[in-house]
This record gives structure tokens, sequence and C-alpha cells, in this order.
């Protein structure tokens, strides 16, 4: 095939690469459209399955309200739900520390963070969070720890678990009254759930 | 066949004719500077058309020849030496296979076939190639006679088709519907009163021919076809079946060839060609002329309209595609819409059922989780206690176990020696456990590493006995015996005492009933 022919036949072959092209781009700008489309289906019909869930469930919705309204109260009174309580918190370790007639309590409280095991609770979607507080006391007896943790619980000053304890022999000090034997140090995670922004369900 | 111009090239000019599955607008130039003049002034008017010529000319040759049996590119450069061989002075050449021998060589027998008057083809051809347009090819004008036997329903093994042309009378012998030979008797030099005579005497010449060809036996009646398109030899077949032994003469009217053939009446007054120009129209020979340069124009142009014909498809596919996707996006779409519509009703229902629902800051399945999540926090919660218990039966029965320091883990482990390694803030992944990493010593110590070891190793059987522990790992004795390392120490009783007989160990307990 000569120049000039391929010349000739420079037309043809604009008009076949323009064809392709413009096919090409028909097609695919095409099932972008069918693709965007099944995806508004997808995600309609999805909707569609929860709104006709939800209707379903609505006597079981109203059932659960009724149950269980007064105690979702009561922990929101208790600091479990709405926002951390850290003042009552420190408030309660210094009542605390006087009536169990302690050698007073440090304490450090870490920020808050999302509680790691909402999951394994079975509440994943729950927002859940901690705030890790460190505590380091002397003590006369490793009894007193327990009696520690127990008035503090029954405070409501708010929910937490204990992570950890550590406990070692104090190193004795020339003294003449009572004198701390162990020294405790433990780990505690102030447990709360976020309330929703008002207007938000 | 897509429009072409179908020209007809005699010595006496040429005969030029649309075809559009018809013929349409036939017309004749005369030889000579006038008619080319109005040729090129015609071919300028048609624009990428392509271009078929047929010459008929007595200026032609016909034989047949046997050839070895080759195949590709062999027969190629033997047909190639052989047309070189028989015609050197006409690039108008052509050979076609006939036919192989019966006998064992099975040779190839070849029709060759050449125009050699040069003279009467150069104007008409040169004209074209001079506007570019592209040459479909060259056909001797008897090669197109065997198109004309369907149409004229002339099934006969022997058939000698006879015509009459501007140029003179054609003969056209076909045998088994395949092209033979031809002949062309010039009128010049024939008595003009007297033509039928003339023709019947040139037709028996010709079966004599045929006899010597061995074309046909003496004693058959060869079938004679007279294509009358003037109606000017009805006297020819009066005389020639004034000699039925050896012609079996029958004649095509004009009425009957523009009936059967499809000729316009405008094309047939037009040009005595128009019956031949008609033939080549309704199919293209087999046996091209033409050399292959001159056909370099018309295979560029046959891949132009392939290209013009995918591009085409393509285009047609797209929108086809596009079409059919738009469709479905539609569907798609009031699909949506319909389920759209029920979300809302069904959203309708469930506002109108929650307006006599107890009013509430969050939603019932929150509100299910939140208390789901404390009470199960407090199921799961521990503390030392159970530990403290543990290590306090434990310790009852081993008073020379003394407690440096304990450490409590209620975290996400898999066995004892992860709580030892665990720092203060475990992770709380997984199921929760609670342990314990234990720092003691034995007191007093008088140097007996054996007892000491025997009574580390009796107290932590005791620990694995309680039915709370779960596993109990020592990590560390006072004196490791291991002969994986090396051992240090001194037997001086100072240096023992100092060293004293401290270990560790780590323990899990088991998962208390109801909780942990």
């Amino acid at each position: 095939m000569t120049r000039l022919n391929l010349r000739l036949l420079l037309i043809p072959l604009s008009a076949l690469a323009a064809a392709v092209v413009l096919a090409l781009a028909a097609v695919l700008y095409a099932d972008n459209l069918v693709g965007a489309a099944e995806e508004r289906l997808a995600t309609q019909t999805r909707q569609l399955s929860q709104s006709r869930q939800r209707h379903a469930n609505a006597g079981l919705e109203k059932d659960i309200l009724q149950r269980f309204r007064e105690t979702y109260d009561a922990l929101g009174r208790i600091g479990f739900v709405g926002p951390e309580q850290r003042l009552n918190w420190v408030d309660g370790l210094r009542e605390v520390n006087r009536e169990a007639r302690l050698f007073g309590i440090d304490y450090q409280i870490g920020q808050q963070e999302t509680y790691p095991g909402a999951a394994s609770l079975g509440v994943a979607e729950l927002p859940m969070r901690q705030s890790i507080m460190r505590v380091r006391m002397p003590l006369l007896h490793e009894g007193d720890l327990m009696s520690f943790f127990r008035l503090l619980a029954t405070r409501g000053d708010g929910v937490f678990t204990l992570n950890a304890c550590d406990l070692r022999r104090a190193e004795r000090t020339p003294a003449n009254g009572i004198e701390p034997t162990l020294l405790a140090e433990c780990e505690l995670a102030w447990i709360t759930v976020a309330e929703p922004e008002p207007g938000a369900k | 066949m897509g429009p072409r111009l179908l020209v007809c090239i005699s010595s006496a000019g040429a005969s030029v004719a649309l075809w559009r599955g018809r013929l349409v607008q036939a017309r004749r130039y005369e030889l000579g500077e006038e008619g080319e003049a109005a040729f090129a002034q015609l071919l300028a008017t048609v624009r990428d058309l392509p271009v078929v010529f047929m010459v008929d000319s007595v200026d032609e040759d016909y034989r047949f020849e046997t050839l070895p049996h080759t195949l590709g590119r062999d027969r190629q450069e033997l047909l190639g030496r052989k047309l070189k061989q028989l015609y050197r002075n006409t690039p108008f050449v052509s050979a076609r296979l006939q036919e192989r021998e019966r006998d064992n060589r099975r040779d190839d027998r070849f029709l060759f076939m050449a125009v050699t008057d040069l003279d009467i083809i150069e104007p008409w051809v040169s004209a074209v190639i001079a506007q570019g347009l592209p040459i479909v090819g060259l056909f001797a004008l008897p090669t197109v006679t065997p198109a004309a036997i369907a149409a004229l329903k002339l099934r006969v093994p022997d058939l000698l088709v006879v015509s009459r042309h501007v140029s003179g009378l054609r003969q056209t012998f076909i045998k088994d519907g395949r092209f033979r030979f031809s002949r062309l008797t010039p009128l010049r030099g024939l008595p003009e009163d007297n033509l039928d005579l003339a023709f019947a005497t040139e037709i028996t010449n010709t079966r004599l021919y045929l006899n010597a060809l061995q074309a046909a036996t003496a004693d058959s009646a060869v079938d004679v076809v007279l294509l009358d398109q003037d109606d000017s030899l009805r006297g020819l077949q009066a005389r020639l079946l004034q000699n039925p032994g050896i012609l079996r003469p029958q004649r095509v009217s004009r009425a009957q060839l523009r009936a059967l053939l499809k000729i316009t009446p405008e094309a047939l007054d037009a040009t005595p060609d128009a019956l031949h120009l008609q033939l080549l129209g309704m199919a293209t020979p087999a046996e091209n002329l033409a050399p292959a340069e001159l056909l370099e124009g018309f295979r560029v142009h046959r891949a132009g309209r392939a290209l013009y014909a995918a591009a085409g498809i393509i285009a047609t596919v797209g929108v086809l595609w596009f079409a059919i996707d738009i469709n479905r996006v539609r569907n798609l779409e009031e699909e949506t819409a319909s389920a759209a519509q029920q979300t809302r009703r069904y959203e309708d229902l469930y506002a109108e059922l929650t307006r006599s629902f107890p009013a509430s800051p969050v939603s019932a399945a929150t509100l299910r989780q939140t208390v789901d999540a404390f009470e199960r926090l407090r199921t799961q919660a521990g503390t030392p206690e159970a530990l403290y218990a543990v290590l306090g039966d434990a310790l009852a029965n081993h008073p020379a176990v003394s407690l440096r320091a304990l450490s409590w883990r209620h975290g996400a482990f898999t066995d004892a020696a992860g709580i030892a390694s665990k720092g203060l803030a475990p992770g709380a992944v997984g199921p929760l456990h609670q342990g314990g990493h234990l720092q003691a010593e034995i007191q007093p110590f008088s140097g007996d590493y054996r007892s000491a070891v025997n009574e580390i190793r009796g107290f932590a059987d005791t620990l694995r006995a309680h039915p709370r522990v779960q596993e109990v790992k020592l990590l560390k004795l006072p004196l490791d015996d291991s002969s994986r390392q090396s051992l240090t120490g001194s037997t001086s009783a100072q240096a023992e005492a100092q060293v004293g007989a401290a270990f560790e160990l780590a323990l899990m307990l088991k998962d208390a009933e109801g909780g942990r």
C-alpha cells in the first residue's frame, strides 16, 4: 500500500476511529448510568427493607421503650449515659479516701477514647467511650483495696471496670504511728455511653 | 454489486452506462477526440465511482494450454511465465483453470486469453485514471455471456451464443455453462445486401471449427441462440433453420430480452452494447484482464468501503448498546421510584404508629443496647478478690512462701504467660479472663536449692489443684538447672543468703459460674 493510497484511506480510517471512540464513549457512559441506577435501586431497596422491618417491629419497639426507659434514665443518673462526670469521680475518690481512712490516693485520668470492648459486649454500634484512671495508694492490708473499690462503686458517680491491680510491699520508713505495709497501683476504666445530639435519634 | 460505471470499448468507440441494479443513462461515445472529451466530462461528474471495462475487439485471443498441476505461488509463477511467453505485447491478459486432465498426471487445463488492441483501450482507461476513479477490471466481452444462461433459461451442454454488435457478429461458445472461446466477425467486407447469408455461413463455419476443436461431435446438433436486441436477426434464424441437422437455432427477441433480463428500452435504444453491459452489471466475470497495478485504486476503494462498513457496524452496535442501556436505566429508575414510594408509605405508617410511643431521647434499639451493655459490663466485671482468695488458700499450706509483689490482671489473655507479659493496660478485645503474676521467695532459705525448688513446685501444684485455677506457669526459679544456658553461683553461706530463693509464677483463673 503506497503512501498515496494510505492518504486516500485517511478519511475512512478517521471515520472508523471516530466510530470506535464514539461507540466506546457511548457504551461506557451508558454503562455508568446503568451502574449508578443499579446502585440507587439497591440503596432504595435497602431503605425499603429497613422501613418494612421497622414497621413490622413497631409493636416490639414500643414494648422495648416501655420496658427499658426507666432503666435507661437510671443509667443516666449514675453517669453511665451522657457526658463524663470527672468532677464527681474525683470527689468520689476524696470521699472514699476519707471514709476508708486511707493514706491518700494519687490519681491520673487519661483522655477519653473509644471503648474497645463494645463489640465483645455485642453492642458494636453503641457509641461507648472510656477514660483510663490510674490510682496509687498505700494500704495497711490488702482487704482495704477491695473496701476502697466497693465504696467507690456504691457512690454512683459513674460506671467503671477494673483492669489491673499491682500490690507490693511498701518500703518501711522509721515512724511511730500506723504505717502502710502495702502499695497498690490499679487501673480503672470509666465507661460512658454518649447520648445523641439533640434532635438526632 | 453497488453502483458502478460500465464501459464497453470497441473499435467504434465506447458505450457507457451507470449501473444501479439496472442500466441507467446509457450512451455512446465515438472513438476520437470529441468522444473522449465528452467521456472525460462525464467522468468529472461522478465521484469515487468504480469503473468496469469490457472490450469488444477482433484483436482478442483465446487458447487452451495444458500445464503440470501446481498450486499457490508455483502456479502464479508458472502462469506468469506462460502469459509473458504467449502475449508479449499486451498487459491485458488472463489465465483461468478450466479443468484437470483425466489421465494419470492430472495436469491442469487453463484458458489463456488476451486483448491485444491497446489503441482502442488506452484513451478510455487513461481518462478514468486521470479522474482517479477506481477500476474494478477489464474483461473481454464474450466472458460476460455466461451470465445470460440462467436468466434466459438456456441450460444445454453445447451452446453457441450469437449477437450483433457495432463491430460485427459475435459468436461465443459455451460448454457446460462455461466460456470456451469466441469469434468476432467484422461487418467490414461482408455483403450488406445479404448479411443473413453471410452470418449463416460464418455460423456454419464456426460449427465446423467446433468439430476441429473436438468441442462437439460432427453429427451432434449444437444449440445456437441468437440474442437479437434489435430484432434484426429474424432472417438469420430462418436461414439457419434451413440446415437443421447440425444447428438448432432459436432467437431471443428484443421483447424477450427486455422481459427476461430486465433491460430498459432506453438502454437498448441508446447503444447496441446494452445487452452485454446489462450482463456485465449482473455478474462480474472471473477472467479479469486488467494488470494488478490498474486495480490498485479499486483495492484502496474496497478497503475504504470496508472501513466505512466497519465504522457503520461499530457505530450501530454502539447506538444499540446505548439504547438498550438507556432503556435499562429507565426501568431501574421506575423500580427505584416504586421502591421509594413504598418506603414513604411504610415510613408514614411507622410515623403514625410512633405517635402513641412513650417519649425517648434515643431509639428503642439504642435504649435496649445501652441497658444490655450495662448488664454485660456488670456481669463481666472482675476484681482481685478471687485471686486473693486462691492465693490465700495456697499460702496457708505453704508457710515458707513469702509474697513480694502481686499483680492482678483482667483482660483478653489467652494463657498464663500472657498475663505476665502484659502491662497495666491489657487489650480488651476478645473474651476477658482474670489472672495474676506473683513474685515471691522461700524463707527461710539455707542455701538448699533442691528443697527450695521442691517447695516452689509444691506451691505451684497446690495452686493448680485449686478449683478456680485454670493454668499455672512457673516463670522463674531460684536456680535454673536447664542445660540450655550457663549457670553461675557460689556455695558460700553468705552469698547464698544474699541471693535468696526468689521465684515468679503466673496463673490464670477459670471463668466463674455466671460471670468472671
